[in-house]
Order: C-alpha cells, then structure tokens, then sequence
C-alpha cells in the first residue's frame, strides 16, 4: 500500500516534443519515488533539458501527461509547476546580487507587517532557521554577489525550500564546483532525502552520481533508453548505454600537409583556462570535446579575438601574431560560427544578402562605394554553392530554419575566403538532414586545404569529422588523441571521471 | 521586373512609405477643402522651405537611429553652432571661416557624443542628453545670454535668399544633403554597417566589422548637420540666438520614426523620413492656415509623435511573436 503510493509520487508518461524538424523527446515516460534522487544522464541533445522544462512548466509538450501524487498537472505552466511544489535550481542563477542572502530566500515571499512592509526581524529569524536546519553556514545578511557560484546554489536550494518545494531538479549543478563544493552540496541533497523531498539530479559527471543517486535514468535521442537501480550500474556500463550502439559513419582522414598554420602556446585567461597548447596542421580538422564548465567557448572566443586572452603565444603560418579583435582575425583570413546562432550569427532581420557579404565588404566595393552587382553575384553564388533554402536572398534570416541559417553563417566567412575556422557547436539544435549537409560543408572546406577547428557536445559528430581530437577539462588541455588511437567511449570515461584540478 | 501585389506588400518599406504618401495626398485634399491657398506653387515652397531645416536634422538622426541610438543634443548643437558663426561675424571675421567654425563645433561635439557612446559605454540618451546642457551652455555663453544682431545679408541669404528669384536656398541646400546622405546610406560600405550594427551589434562586431567607429561616425554625422541647419535657421532668423530651435531634436525624431525607423534599430530609411518630415512641415502649415494656435499644435505633434513610436512597438511586437 505504501509502496503503491510512494512510486506513484511522480508519473510522466507518453510525453514527447518537437522542436521543428526535431524531435526533441519521443513517447518518454518518467517516474520518481517520493524521496528518491534520481539522476537523469545522457549525451547533449539527448533530451534532458527539455524533459525537466516540462516538468517546470517552460516547456508546454506536444503530446503525454504528468502526475504529482496522483493528481494531473497542467502542463506548460510554470505557475502550475511552482504551486505544485516543483522547483528547478538552474546553472543561470535566478538570484539578485545586489540584496541579501534572506531577501532573496524570500523574494515575493516575504514575511510582512501590517499588509505593506517587510517584517525584517522575522525575515532574517526565518532565513536564520531555515539555514541552520539546512546546515548552511552563510550569513543571511551577506549580499548574495559576495557568494560562490557553489553558496548562491545552497541559497537556491534554501530559497526552493522555503515555498514548500516537493521536487527539486538539479540542472548540472556541479559543472563548476570544485569537489569539496560539491561535497556540501551532496550533503544538503541527503538531508532533503531525509525530509521526504525527491531530486532530479542531471549531471555529466558520472564519477559522483553513482554515490549520490537511488536510480539512473538513460536518455538518449529524446528516447528513454533505461532506468537502473544504482546496484545495476557502473561506469562503463552507463557510457555504453549512453553512446548505444552507435553507427559509425565517418569521413576519411583529411590530406594534410603537415604544415602549420596556427600554433598557440601557453594561451591563458585568469579564471578561465590556462596553459591552453596546440599546433593545427593545414587541411586539418581538430576537434574539441569537453564539458560544460570547460571553457570550450571562452577558448575559440580568445583564438579568434572577440574575448582577448592575458597571455599566450601565437603563430599563424610561422609568423607570430596575437588576437586583437574580430576584424583582426578576418583581415588574417581566420572566421569564427559562434555557439548562439540568433545573437551573434546571424542579423536576423536583415536580408540573407546582407547577412552572407558582411564579412567581404572589401571585396565586393570600390573606394567605400558598393558595387550592387558584384553584392548580388557573390550572395547567389553562396547560396547555390551551400544550397541555402531561402525565399531568394532578399529573404530575411529569420525566415530560413536554423539549418538553412547557419549555413548563412557559414557562408560569409566562406565568402570571405578564410583559411581557419573556428566553429562553436555548428549543429546544435538542427535537424537531422541539415546536420549532415553541415558536417559535409565542413569537410569540404577542409580537402580544400583549409583547417577547422571543431567544438562539439556530439562526440558521434566530433569523431565523424575530426582528425584529432583534444580532451579539454576546467579550462585545460588534458590530452590530444588521433582518431584512431581512441573511441567515443575512452574519451566519455576520460571526461566524466576526471579528477577536479 | 515587374512586382506583383503579394511582393509588394511583403515589402515593409514600400507599403509604409506609400501609406505615408496616402496620408499626405489626404491632408492636401482636406486642408484644400478648408483654404483654397494651401494648393498653390507658392505655399509649395513654403512648405518646402519649412521642412529644409528638420529634413536636414532628421538625416542626420536617421542614421543614429537605424544604429540603434537617439541623439536628443540636437537642439542645442544647432544654436551652438549658429551662435558661435554669429559671434565671430559680429566680431568681423568674414562669413566662410565663421561658418566653417560653426560646422566644426557640431563635428567635435559629435565625436565626443560617439566615443562615450561606443568606447566609454555610456548610454546614448544619457549621453546626448549631457551634450544637449553642455551646448546650450555654450551657446549662452558666448553671446552672454543676448541675441547676436546685425549679421552681413550675404549670410542671411543663407536663409532667406532664393536662387533666379522663386527656389529657396535653404530647399537647396537641404536637398543637396539629403541627396548625398541617401547615397552613404544605401550604396557605401559605412551604410551598410550601419544597419548592420543597429540589426545586431554583437554579430557585427564577430563579423570583423569595427562597430565603435560605426558609431562614432553616426553621432558625428548627426551632430554635423544639426550644427549645419544651425547656421541655415541662424541666417533664416538673421541673428545669433542662444535660445535657437528648442526642441527641435523632438521634431527631428518625429520626422523619422513617422518614416518608419525602428527604435530598436537596424530598419528605417531616408526616404521615410523624408516622408516624415514632409508631413510633419504640412501639418503645421496646414494647422497655421486653419489658424490653430501654435499652443494647440504643439500638442497634436506630441500626440503624432507618440502614435508613431507606439505603432513601431505594436509592429516589433508582431516581428517578434
């Protein structure tokens, strides 16, 4: 009887979404005990994100419902999902730096006096209580931008906690910790076990979640592929049901000269990354895996400019040099696809014309003037070059789906006859046929004799594409392997069970 | 080529600037029908002549605009201008070095404007706000607060004159600069980074376009006509006037955002504000006629003003649902 009610504390099922042409999740179907941490793991895409959205309410699915203690749950409205007593504590803080640990416990929540002001006494005695029980030692009075990135995730959980929370999800929480942080947090996480709360708990790191979790639950694709006791699972076994089995399409090793053309040495940023050394052959793509909280972005970023690094040494084509800016970097024939295609790839109110030439503006003008003609020949014969579906190329980039969008980005520093790449998650959140059009630009661009440099999420795409392939973790380079020397699976288990630095 | 209609209405600036043009087709009509006078060759260029020193503003502004910024300093950048070519004339210096001197002081306050605007973040209502105290400040000191008389009639022929007795230098000069703006604008690369900048700042910056000289340059050039329509109402007024064309940055951005330029940036067009600011120059011709008091119409451009910028809203809004 108990146990009937305890495992049908929380039910989804037959839930799936689309997102465009993709299928972001596919019938899934999801249960949680009442008490339970249950960590949820799978590769980026895999649908993890979307399925805790629609568990808080920003995401409203397509099909499938959701049961909490029996009663069903209005979907895709967060306010339904916070009275229901579901909470997420997000990577993004949704804390304010500029007020006090207790005001922000209690935001819209505070205790008052007479109708209209706050009771400050009761305010800083409850939050005094509620973190004492929590065995949180922070002072309420501290303002919260003093805090670690791993105090203002305890006040998270503290301000969760303090609305009557009955789930709370963990989005990656320990990304940036360090292990003692993660430590504490672990702590706080068995003391709400202890008090009847259930945790979602995702991570990528697979090393701590087999102590800290009662089930693993697999997602893969936007499908469940399974969940496991935790006395089911070890390590390798939760790589080999996360990677499946995988077809291998790959394309051939690429020509290489064996010159190089971009050499860095000892590129560091305060904070960031540090001691950060590569050689890139030419005709060679290089790729980069790493986690979340591994700098990859901040990495590309410095390469190309747009972030300046504190120190480092750079050569390009054996000539030293040292990223100054975007324009810089264009001027050296180096081009950069960012990672947020909508805020900084593409203008999406502009014409697709404008979008593709941006970068080639020189070449395509005479003392300043523009010339109308050479604008059009170079923007058609873009498009048709890259097979860019668009209304014409007066059509605006927000037309174009995301696949057609980022071959637009693509398309101006190809336009712009750049010898390096730099590319920032270039399939991320395309569909399936784009993906493949994509990844087949890239390596065409590559026989020409042009070097890329990849950063993927998609191990299965970072080893269909790449050459080499370099482990980045916490900001550093902790390995360069050739493809053939290593496999999916090493490279996941080399990731996931890394040690903190 | 010829556009069908389904074309032409996808074009967002075609429909906008032929409903304008509407508008303006029924204003004639109805301020005709009140007062024969108002169709006439000669009120033509009346309102021509009305519109010279807004439409030389607004240009200016329309770049500022479609990148993303506003420049409320206009007003007083114009009677700064004006005032300093005066002073220099009333202290003898001949006309051409006096108004070159003028010109420079909007060009400098521009590219202030422009470096703490890209380089020194500063927000550009603020900033432009700071310049507006800073120039009028200027402008009240050099004359001491007093009006500037008795300025050579070769200036004031600037304003006032005619070319072969009926074209209206002002018109003239106003067209000459609107004529050569529209070709910055839309056929040279600064152009082209403008809207680019103003569409998305950020792409364009990772595009290897350097978007602080963009902006420098759109506050100069801004700064740089209201400092030479300063001089043209200078010579219209035939004296140096510290309290010179208040409020006219209003009028300025009135003129353009009618013309359809986004608040938000990266759209717009000359050939709206051109559009714009003929209407606002036969509405107040027409009202004059119909004899509204000058109190009354400074309500119904205030009103105008705020149905344009609230009809950009709902229009961005529609963009980005």
């Amino acid at each position: 009887m108990a146990d009937g009610f305890a495992d049908s504390f929380l039910e989804m099922s037959g839930i799936s979404k689309r997102f465009g042409g993709v299928h972001a999740l596919n019938n899934v179907s999801f249960s949680l005990r009442k008490g339970e941490v249950q960590a949820m793991i799978g590769e980026n895409g895999a649908g993890k994100s979307t399925l805790i959205k629609v568990l808080s309410g920003a995401v409203k699915p397509d099909e499938g419902e959701v049961f909490l203690e029996g009663r069903q749950l209005k979907l895709g409205d967060p306010k339904e999902s916070m009275k229901a007593g579901i909470r997420t504590v997000y990577q993004e803080m949704s804390l304010i730096p500029q007020l006090d640990v207790a005001r922000n416990i209690f935001l819209g929540n505070e205790p008052v006096l007479k109708g209209a002001f706050i009771d400050r006494k009761s305010l800083y005695e409850k939050a005094d209580s509620l973190l004492a029980e929590l065995g949180i030692e922070i002072d309420p009075k501290c303002p919260v931008g003093k805090l670690s990135i791993a105090e203002r995730q305890l006040i998270e959980v503290a301000k969760a906690l303090s609305m009557d929370a009955k789930i709370i999800i963990f989005d990656e929480p320990t990304a940036t910790l360090s292990r003692r942080e993660t430590e504490v947090l672990f702590d706080l996480i068995f003391s709400l076990k202890n008090r009847g709360i259930s945790s979602i708990f995702i991570s990528h790191r697979l090393g701590e979640i087999l102590p800290i979790a009662d089930r693993v639950t697999v997602l893969k694709d936007g499908r469940v592929v399974a969940t496991k006791d935790k006395n089911e699972l070890d390590i390798p076994e939760m790589i080999r049901l996360m990677v499946g089995r995988t077809v291998k399409s790959q394309f051939p090793l690429h020509k290489k000269t064996g010159e190089i053309v971009l050499s860095v040495k000892g590129m560091s940023r305060k904070g960031l990354f540090q001691d950060i050394s590569f050689d890139l052959q030419q005709g060679e793509v290089l790729g980069i895996a790493g986690l979340v909280g591994s700098y990859r972005t901040e990495v590309l970023k410095s390469i190309f400019g747009a972030e300046l690094p504190d120190k480092g040494e750079f050569q390009l084509f054996g000539k030293p040099f040292s990223p100054k800016s975007p324009m810089d970097s264009l001027r050296r024939g180096i081009g950069f696809v960012p990672e947020n295609r909508k805020e900084e790839g593409i203008i999406l109110h502009l014409p697709v014309r404008n979008n593709i030439v941006i970068s080639s503006l020189n070449q395509v003008s005479n003392m300043g003037f523009l010339r109308l003609k050479k604008i059009a020949e170079l923007a058609s014969r873009m498009i048709k070059a890259l097979r860019i579906s668009t209304p014409g190329m007066n059509g605006k980039g927000e037309q174009l789906s995301g696949g057609n969008q980022q071959k637009v980005v693509m398309a101006k520093w190809m336009a712009a006859n750049t010898s390096i790449l730099l590319l920032d998650e270039p399939t991320r959140g395309i569909d399936v046929g784009s993906k493949a059009e994509l990844l087949r630009l890239v390596h065409e661009y590559a026989e020409q004799g042009n070097s890329v440099i990849l950063v993927s999420s998609d191990l299965q795409e970072l080893f269909s594409l790449s050459d080499r392939i370099l482990l980045l973790q916490n900001g550093r380079v902790i390995g360069i392997y050739n493809r053939e020397e290593t496999s999916q699976e090493q490279v996941l288990k080399i990731l996931m069970e890394g040690e903190k630095h | 080529m010829k556009l069908s209609s389904k074309r032409i209405f996808q074009n967002r600036k075609l429909v906008q600037n032929l409903l304008l043009v509407l508008v303006i087709l029924g204003l004639t009509v109805l301020f005709t029908a009140f007062n024969r006078r108002y169709l006439s060759v000669n009120n033509f260029f009346n309102i021509m002549t009305q519109m010279s020193i807004n439409l030389i503003v607004a240009t200016g502004v329309t770049f500022v605009v479609i990148a993303r910024g506003i420049d409320l300093s206009i007003g007083s950048v114009m009677a700064m201008s004006g005032c300093i070519a005066a002073v220099m004339m009333a202290k003898g210096v001949s006309i051409f070095p006096s108004i070159c001197a003028g010109v420079l002081s909007g060009i400098l306050a521009g590219i202030l404007i422009g470096v703490l605007v890209a380089k020194g973040k500063v927000p550009p209502f603020v900033t432009t706000l700071g310049m507006m105290s800073i120039a009028r400040g200027i402008a009240l000191i050099i004359t001491r607060g007093r009006v500037i008389i008795g300025l050579p009639d070769r200036f004031n022929a600037i304003g006032l004159g005619f070319i072969k007795k009926v074209f209206p230098i002002p018109v003239l000069i106003s067209l000459v600069i609107f004529g050569i703006c529209w070709v910055v604008l839309n056929r040279t690369k600064f152009g082209f980074s403008v809207f680019a900048a103003g569409g998305n700042p950020e792409v364009t910056r990772l595009s290897g376009i350097n978007t602080d000289r963009v902006l420098i340059k759109v506050y100069t050039i801004s700064a740089m006509l209201a400092a030479v329509a300063g001089i043209v109402l200078t010579a219209r007024v035939s004296s140096g006037q510290p309290n010179l064309a208040t409020g006219y940055e209003l009028q300025a951005v009135a003129a353009v955002v009618i013309g359809g330029a986004s608040l938000l940036g990266g759209e717009g067009s000359l050939s709206g504000t051109f559009l714009g600011a003929s209407l606002m120059a036969m509405l107040s011709t027409g009202l004059n006629m119909l004899n509204v008091h000058y109190f009354y119409q400074q309500v119904i451009i205030g009103c105008i003003i705020i149905g344009a910028v609230l009809l950009d809203s709902i229009r961005s809004k529609a963009r980005l649902t």
